[in-house]
């Protein structure tokens, strides 16, 4: 799935399950005052592109989407599958909490 | 190489093929967070990850890596197989900032609300910001000086002005660089006039010198050269100026405390319109020390 959009407000009426992953990133509308946001989540590389508002300037930030990186078996095994930590990546609401920004 | 860290290199690969074919400066791309070597999985078993700054200059060949928190928390990226990645770009070699600069320290839990600190993307993309639009370039080895990181940093031994990493301060990384700018300008000038009024307000000859000379003409009562009507006239002068002083300590009190309650809530760009007025009257607390000691 891709979307283009500009404005968390449009992201909300467009594509509720991108905009919980906004919002459980922690940044919202009154940190960075404009957004375009591009995202295939299908891909573990994203991309968001941030704006000040009061010039022209913006930044592209490319993101690792942590979901879909293959878990470390536990006990020695290696490494397992690809298998994603907390189900279909980018499908439902339940991937909300799958981005966890330090 | 385990597939995890190959997303890693794939996104710090995507990121500078993004300053090649944009000719940016900066770039932001996320890296794994790290504890000691290890990557670190938070209790839900998600990776942690970390926002980081690319930064090239036109008129260097290196990329610099800049951590937004804490540079050890990238140094094993310059240390690491990205440095085949830059090569593979054109690009000389990837360098890290070579000591421990932390430019923001989030003091309690991150998030967007006037009382939270910022996460390490937001300050990425501030950084970003201002190094996109500062004429000064980067140099890695004084990246602590530089203008921008001065203005962004909540650490007290980057910012001197900045009165500790006790509050959020978020107007110190607005969206808008230039009120970012105004509002380490002002800053600096309460700074500077709070320190001229504390060395003042705590000068021993203020402070004791009223009473001794006071003291000094009672030892001479004997003498009839000091009539009492002149000596008398000399403690009333002293007792209203010491009055004065008093009253100026209490107010550099209340400063103090104002100036603690602009910063607790200075998280955009009206809060400088505070620091204005709050600067005049720091001039004229001044003023009326110079005063005191005039008298």
């Amino acid at each position: 799935m891709k979307v283009k959009i500009a404005g968390v407000d449009v992201v909300e009426a467009a594509a509720p399950d991108i905009y919980d992953e906004i919002r459980a990133s922690s940044i919202t509308p009154n940190t960075f005052e404009f957004r375009e946001y591009e995202a295939d989540l299908n891909d573990p590389v994203y991309t968001e592109r941030y704006r000040d508002p009061s010039t022209t300037a913006s930044v592209i930030r490319f993101g690792i989407n942590t979901d879909v990186i293959p878990v470390v078996a536990v006990g020695g095994a290696g490494v397992s599958s690809a298998v994603s930590t907390s189900g279909k990546s980018g499908s439902s609401k339940s991937d909300k909490s799958d981005f966890v920004f330090t | 190489m385990v597939p995890h860290l190959y997303e890693e290199m794939r996104a710090i690969d995507t990121a500078l093929e993004h300053l090649v074919a944009s000719g940016s400066k900066t770039v932001i791309v996320d890296i794994l967070a790290r504890d000691k070597g290890t990557l670190k999985i938070l209790p839900s078993g998600k990776y942690e990850s970390h926002s980081v700054l690319l930064y090239k200059d036109p008129a260097v060949s290196d990329v610099y890596i800049i951590d937004p928190n804490n540079s050890k928390y990238s140094w094993h990226i310059a240390n690491s197989e990205v440095q085949l990645l830059v090569r593979a770009k054109g690009f000389a070699r990837i360098v890290a900032y070579d000591k421990i600069l932390q430019i923001y320290t989030p003091a309690e839990d991150t998030g967007p609300a006037p009382g939270q600190y910022r996460d390490c993307i937001d300050i990425s993309v501030k950084l970003a910001f201002g190094f996109n639009l500062s004429s000064k370039s980067v140099d890695i080895g004084n990246l602590a000086i530089h203008p921008v990181v001065v203005a962004i940093s909540n650490n007290e031994t980057i910012d001197m002005a900045y009165a500790g990493n006790v509050l959020p301060v978020r107007a110190k990384q607005s969206s808008h660089f230039g009120a970012v700018s105004a509002f380490k300008a002002i800053e600096d000038l309460v700074s500077k006039k709070m320190t001229i009024i504390e060395k003042i307000a705590s000068h021993a000859d203020i402070r004791i010198g009223f009473y001794d000379e006071v003291l000094d003409a009672s030892k001479d009562l004997t003498n009839t050269s000091h009539p009492l009507a002149s000596l008398e006239s000399i403690k009333l002068s002293k007792n209203s100026a010491l009055a004065r002083y008093q009253t100026i300590s209490g107010e550099l009190g209340a400063a103090k405390v104002e100036h603690t309650a602009i910063l607790s809530v200075a998280d955009d760009a009206g809060c400088i319109s505070q620091f204005e007025a709050f600067d005049l009257r720091l001039t004229g607390m001044i003023e009326s020390l110079f005063d005191v000691m005039d008298s």
